[in-house]
């Protein structure tokens, strides 16, 4: 029995960068270049990072919303069976080689296609940024909650408004709400109903991209507090997209920090609040506003800019800006390696920080 | 006691759109001291924006400020009356915005033109408020060049870029002088009420803005190709202060940015570049309308960091919009909140953190993430009202769990609890 719900081994996406007078391929943008992640059956995994650092196309590579450059994801298999098919891909053996790669077909869900597809697309769903863009101005909300149990040929005719006011009703809004349209509910009703949406096909992963950002504070709160009570209830397994570290402290289990296209530390939520490992996410964490006056704390202020993903420095990406930079660290470049328990760090220094 | 530099007083501004009338902003008083920051926090819809952008007198279209005042102290200290810019021109308001309070916008990436330079939109607001003092800079650095040219052309175009100068500065004292009668005539007319006077006030208001009048021998100059080239020399005064400005605000590459277009910049470096145009003439009042709501944490923070120092140094007031709580524990000294058109507590910042009165800023402490928390997150139930048909009475009380019968029925008015914290609720007062 594995834990894992979702495997992604060295998951990369490259947008090329076409350019000259033949349009010829001259780069790539890296925005996810190699990234090692777990999510565990149940839980709620926060992903933190700075725009443009690749976290939703991380998250829309998952939902095979983008085709990945290279790399493997594995949805709900058991770990034997990927830790055999790894094992073969790493080995020089040509046979064992293409036995793996049949083998990926059925299990990497990067290789699915039509049906395969279909059926994955039940399980895993997204609530986007910003709900009044994700929702389509000229549709009913009945038809916009119910429409993957059309797509999906699970309802149709008379069950389905039946079907709607049921899904309504897990997200806290109602009967006098079926025949609206989305331009007639406010900012957090309509991320309600994209909610409602998310959760028609009774999905075991959904991946949440900035689910409040677009809302108020008082809004907020209420929307975090019916995500957690749906986890719950549903038994869902979240991945939390988001540059607010402190609404992904409340949500999140588990939190993994990423910069330019990979991941730099990896943990639970207490430890990564009380003890980071990494320098940019003590950066990080410095940079919060806390809504306290009293708390006489000092900022880490780094300087400059995210780099361009096309061009990202040769090692640790995050050298340039970092304050505690060495030579090795503008050479090698630093893998992730096991601080405790499960605590991932990927820093040539950080047992002397 | 500190000195006022802006208040508000009873401001109400509405929008009439074709559903009906937008009751924006209902009865804003505000002040904003010499010398703090005073944060205005509220949610989205709830007439923040409104209130400074009535302030500017910039409200878009549909909208009017229907009542109230507007008084500015920012003149020497004997005008103890202050000046109520709503009775002042458009002409009397062009050359205060930007000069005497400047406002950075909410997102910089659309409030900086995409077809000119950095240099040309930072170096608008020298040209425009600074003229006299770029003219004589010019003028100087060209007498100093005359000395040393021997050869004979230009030994003449100089001389005749000199005369040219001269003769704008000139028409722009005798023009600023003008208008230094009118405006100190115009300030004893202030509070006048009698056919007569309004008369007069108005007529004055009239002659300032039709005061300047163009030099006909500079304006021919400046159609004849060649000869406009003159202006070449007035253009790199103001080019190196802008260079000088970025160069104070951590702009890297100062040089090269000044050339460079808003979209060769990353979002935290168009910040920059909007608050340097917002304190290229260093006003009293800076408005700071969320400069940081669409950046990353890490650009917030050096953002942030930057506002901090610019008011240490720079600037003597802050007026700062957001909807961050965090923020506002962070840098301000005074706090107004604000909820659905009203302004419903002020106090210190420690002093609403600690000691919230307002249902309202209870609720909205309550609601917000913070670093400790762990139990569930409390909220307000319910939605922000539509204001074309405001809730009677207090507008908080359908979301208030404290209603009360006069609640619907009454506006609460202002009361100063304790020494600087003013709230609007019925549950206080009654007892004092």
């Amino acid at each position: 029995m594995n834990t894992n719900l979702l495997d992604i081994r060295e998951l990369k996406k490259y947008y090329p960068v076409k350019g000259g007078v033949f349009r010829h391929h001259v780069g790539d943008v890296k925005a996810v270049d190699g990234v090692d992640l777990a999510v565990k059956k149940g839980e709620c995994l926060g992903l933190v990072g700075e725009s443009g650092c690749g976290k939703t196309t991380l998250g829309k590579t998952i939902l095979r919303l983008h085709d990945s450059t290279d790399g493997r994801i594995y949805f709900d298999q058991s770990e034997e069976k990927i830790q055999k098919v790894e094992k073969a891909l790493a080995s020089k053996n040509p046979k064992e080689q293409e036995w793996a790669r049949d083998e990926l077909k059925t299990i990497d869900i990067t290789k699915y296609r039509g049906k395969d597809l279909l059926g994955l697309r039940k399980k895993v769903q997204i609530v986007f940024q910003d709900p009044s863009n994700s929702l389509s101005p000229r549709m009913l909300a009945k038809n916009i909650v119910t429409e993957p149990l059309v797509a999906q040929r699970v309802v149709r005719g008379r069950a389905l408004e039946a079907a709607a006011l049921e899904l309504l009703e897990k997200v806290g809004l109602g009967k006098a709400h079926l025949k609206r349209y989305p331009h007639e509910f406010s900012g957090g009703q309509r991320q309600r109903l994209a909610i409602a949406r998310a959760l028609a096909t009774s999905p075991e992963f959904i991946m949440m991209d900035e689910p409040t950002s677009a809302l108020d504070v008082s809004v907020q709160a209420q929307i975090l507090n019916l995500l957690k009570q749906l986890q719950q209830e549903f038994n869902l397994t979240y991945l939390f997209v988001t540059h607010h570290l402190l609404v992904v402290k409340y949500t999140s289990d588990r939190i993994a920090v990423m910069y330019l296209g990979k991941i730099v530390e990896q943990g639970e939520t207490a430890r990564i609040f009380e003890q980071s490992l990494h320098p940019y996410t003590k950066a990080l964490l410095s940079a919060i506003p806390i809504p306290d006056p009293y708390t006489g704390r000092k900022r880490i202020i780094l300087t400059g800019d995210v780099p361009n993903p096309v061009d990202p420095p040769p090692a640790c990406r995050f050298a340039p800006r970092c304050s505690y930079a060495t030579d090795i660290c503008r050479e090698v470049e630093p893998q992730l390696e096991d601080a405790e328990d499960g605590h991932l760090v990927a820093c040539h220094r950080w047992r002397e920080l | 006691m500190s000195t006022v530099i802006l208040k508000t007083d009873e401001l109400y501004t509405d929008f009439y759109t074709f559903e009906g009338v937008v009751k924006a902003l209902n009865g804003v008083s505000v002040t904003v001291n010499q010398g703090e920051t005073f944060g205005l926090v509220g949610e989205s819809g709830c007439g923040k924006s409104v209130t400074v952008r009535s302030i500017m007198r910039i409200v878009q279209t549909p909208g009017k400020i229907v009542d109230g005042k507007i008084v500015l102290f920012f003149r020497d200290s004997d005008r103890t009356e202050g000046i109520d810019i709503l009775k002042r021109s458009e002409a009397f308001m062009t050359s205060m915005r930007g000069n005497d309070i400047s406002m950075i916008f909410q997102e910089a990436s659309t409030s900086l033109n995409p077809v000119l330079s950095i240099g040309y939109q930072v170096g608008e607001s020298f040209y425009f408020h600074r003229l006299d003092q770029m003219l004589e800079e010019t003028i100087e650095t060209v007498t100093d060049k005359l000395d040393g040219t021997k050869f004979f052309v230009v030994k003449w175009w100089r001389r005749l870029k000199i005369a040219l100068f001269r003769r704008e500065l000139r028409r722009l004292k005798n023009y600023k002088d003008e208008i230094d009668t009118i405006d100190n005539e115009l300030y004893a007319l202030e509070e006048a009420t009698d056919v007569k006077t309004v008369r007069r006030r108005n007529m004055l208001n009239r002659r300032r803005d039709q005061a300047w009048k163009k030099d006909l021998l500079v304006q021919l100059v400046k159609r004849v190709p060649f000869l406009k080239r003159y202006q070449s020399d007035i253009q790199e005064t103001v080019r190196s202060h802008v260079v000088s400005l970025l160069n104070s605000l951590g702009v890297p590459n100062s040089e090269r940015c000044v050339d460079s277009y808003p979209h060769e910049l990353s979002g935290g470096m168009q910040q920059r570049i909007v608050i340097a145009i917002a304190l290229a003439c260093n006003p009293i009042l800076l408005i700071a309308d969320e400069p940081t709501s669409n950046l990353d944490v890490t650009i917030q923070a050096q953002i942030v960091d930057l506002i901090k120092t610019l008011k240490e140094k720079i600037i003597s007031s802050v007026l700062f919009i957001t909807h961050d709580l965090g923020l506002v524990a962070e840098i301000c000294d005074r706090t107004g909140i604000m909820y659905a058109g009203d302004v419903c507590e002020v106090a210190s910042v420690k002093e609403i953190f600690s000691n919230p009165l307002h249902p309202y800023t209870q609720g909205l402490l309550r609601s917000v993430p913070k670093a400790e928390q762990v139990e569930k997150l409390s909220t307000i139930p319910g939605t922000v009202p539509n204001l074309i048909s405001p809730p009677t009475g207090c507008r908080f009380h359908p979301r208030c769990p404290h209603a009360m019968e006069i609640c619907v029925k009454e506006k609460p008015p202002t009361i100063e609890v304790s020494d600087g914290h003013s709230v609007a609720c019925h549950l206080y007062g009654e007892e004092e």
